[in-house]
């Protein structure tokens, strides 16, 4: 019964936000058409937040620049699942060196699992750059990696059809393969969370200086958390394709960038579950204010468009007064008959930290 | 000797000098304290000693070896410093704290029987396992820093003001955690700015004096029949009541 009850205590956590996105993913395959679309692309979204707090969460240094994983999902589940005949239509300029890329065909479970690989070869390359850097200067960099990631996909128009739409992607991304992928999403980063890495990471959140004084190593800690996070938001780039069956460039800069910092910050960017809930929160609000601006409540009186993103934006603006650290701070959601004096200390204890700045050091 | 320093001179840019020809010295299983007032160039010195201060003249070795010539990690491996501000990770719990204590050993499968160790040492880390480091008192904090130093398995301990802040009561308490594992064999080098205290567990002291001087060194009978340092401490290390 003891060590029933210390697992418990150990899966509560994952458990309650697989749970969360079953009952998202559950609101979709029920409702109409609308809801479906707007409870996948909610899945997609805690896929892409979860992925990002990764490692935001655990190093407690921001990134801007997470979009471009997302980008490199999307781009290549393009190349790989639209058809061949339309592929060489839509890139009959492709370099020589670059040709076989019209003839490549997969599956969407196959382009899926690319989409990720490819994102994390990204996340490889630039690690080492977020490795050596802190605070501000890092969340600078990632920006400053988002704006060339930008510049490469418009301009390098052979290969990317610069702002052109890429179309006739397949449809391959359903409510539940959106499910699947961020309930998988929510166990990879929990178990990253606990492990050795994740431990010391989160150790250097707390107080750069301390850290490395026990010897650990934070900038090699950084840049696993760095690839692991740019995997799963690739993962969420093919699912973004994979669902909308076309895309543009225009998808993976500013707009998307501060959608989901809302996301993440309102959410509590310091805790998986601030994650989770701030995406699927934010996601639900944007499509009631999208309503609300289209009329749908008020016997079709439109609002002015832009009156959406405007109070999304001050809801953001209010949270980050009132809770800096978010919705949730450090905390993670708990079942309450598990917490016992022990972990309710803890996590008030954690509570009352998440009130102080957090070294971005 | 566990840890030696001859003439050390630091210093602090190009002319700030904090520390003028000190040498110290710790032997294996001994307890010395070194006392000074504020500035007299104590926290240097523990900077030094690991590696984040440069050391511009003289020697400080570490079982022979100059720590100089070593990255920090490997110098912690031997020396294990509980910094003053303790240095824990408030927002995680005390259990993952320790753990963190031993995060750079490669011997994995000791680790979990020497966490065991420390709790059967401070058995109010046990108690408080699961609840988060910011919520234990400053006593408790810093019975938890020096269970985290010790799980490297130090060579020798290095206590940089372990009472500073704390209630007279918990002073008491830490004192006697530093008796008890000095009786335990531990070699400790033990920074502080209460003389007294310091001197009644001490086998040794050395008397610091601005900037980095060593006054007087000795047991406190032997400190007491120097002119110098009781007038410099304001009291005669003679009278204190040695407990060693």
């Amino acid at each position: 019964m003891k060590n029933l009850n210390r697992l418990l205590a150990a899966v509560q956590t994952p458990a309650i936000l697989v749970g969360l996105v079953l009952l998202a993913a559950l609101v979709g395959v029920t409702g109409d058409v609308t809801t479906a679309r707007v409870a996948t692309l909610a899945l997609v979204s805690v896929v892409f937040v979860v992925g990002l707090s990764v490692f935001s969460g655990n190093s407690g240094v921001m990134s801007f620049g997470h979009v471009m994983f997302m980008a490199a999902g999307a781009y290549t589940t393009a190349y790989l699942t639209i058809p061949v005949p339309l592929k060489k239509t839509l890139f009959s300029d492709l370099p020589g060196w670059l040709s076989w890329l019209a003839e490549v065909h997969s599956s969407f479970p196959v382009a899926l699992l690319a989409g990720g690989l490819v994102a994390a070869v990204v996340g490889l390359v630039t690690a080492p750059v977020v490795a050596r850097l802190s605070g501000l200067q890092s969340g600078i960099a990632t920006l400053a990696m988002l704006l060339i990631t930008y510049n490469v996909l418009n301009s390098w128009t052979e290969v990317t059809r610069g702002s052109s739409s890429m179309i006739g992607i397949p449809r391959g991304t359903t409510t539940w393969w959106a499910f699947g992928v961020a309930a998988a999403a929510v166990v990879v980063a929990w178990l990253y969370r606990c492990s050795r890495s994740g431990l010391q990471l989160r150790a250097s959140r707390e107080d750069f200086w301390a850290a490395q004084a026990s010897g650990i190593a934070v900038g090699r800690h950084r840049a696993t958390a760095w690839v692991l996070s740019a995997l799963v938001c690739g993962l969420a780039g093919a699912l973004y394709a994979g669902y909308l069956t076309s895309f543009n460039v225009n998808g993976f800069f500013l707009t998307a960038t501060f959608s989901f910092v809302v996301m993440i910050v309102l959410g509590g960017y310091l805790s998986l579950s601030g994650a989770v809930v701030g995406a699927l929160a934010v996601s639900a609000l944007q499509e009631v204010l999208r309503r609300f601006q289209d009329g749908q409540f008020t016997g079709g009186n439109e609002l002015p468009a832009g009156v959406a993103d405007l109070i999304v934006a001050a809801v953001l603006l209010v949270v980050l007064v009132k809770a800096p650290y978010g919705l949730m701070g450090v905390r993670e959601l708990r079942l309450p008959r598990l917490t016992r004096r022990g972990r309710g200390d803890a996590e008030r204890s954690a509570d009352a930290t998440a009130k102080e700045p957090v070294s971005v050091a | 000797m566990v840890l030696r320093i001859e003439d050390v001179h630091l210093q602090y840019g190009s002319s700030v000098r904090a520390v003028q020809g000190c040498s110290l010295d710790v032997g294996e299983g001994e307890l010395v304290s070194l006392i000074g007032q504020n500035g007299a160039g104590k926290s240097t010195l523990v900077k030094a000693i690991m590696g984040e201060v440069p050391v511009a003249s003289g020697s400080i070795t570490v079982d022979g070896a100059s720590v100089a010539s070593k990255s920090y990690s490997t110098i912690r491996a031997g020396v294990s410093h509980v910094p003053e501000s303790r240095g824990i990770f408030a927002s995680l719990t005390v259990g993952e704290n320790l753990r963190l204590g031993a995060v750079t050993r490669k011997d994995k499968a000791q680790v979990a029987a020497d966490i065991e160790r420390e709790l059967e040492r401070f058995p109010i880390l046990r108690t408080y396992w699961n609840r988060g480091a910011s919520l234990l008192s400053g006593g408790e904090q810093q019975q938890l820093a020096i269970a985290r130093a010790l799980l490297l398995n130090p060579r020798i301990l290095l206590l940089d003001e372990p009472t500073l802040g704390l209630a007279p009561i918990v002073v008491d308490l830490i004192f006697d955690v530093v008796v008890a594992l000095r009786e335990q064999g531990m070699t400790i080098l033990l920074v502080e700015q209460n003389a007294v205290r310091s001197l009644e567990v001490s086998d040794r002291s050395y008397v610091l004096q601005a900037p980095g001087k060593v006054l007087g060194s000795g047991t406190a009978a032997e400190l007491g029949r120097m002119p110098a340092v009781v007038e410099y401490l304001g009291f005669s290390p003679a009278e204190v009541g040695v407990t060693r």
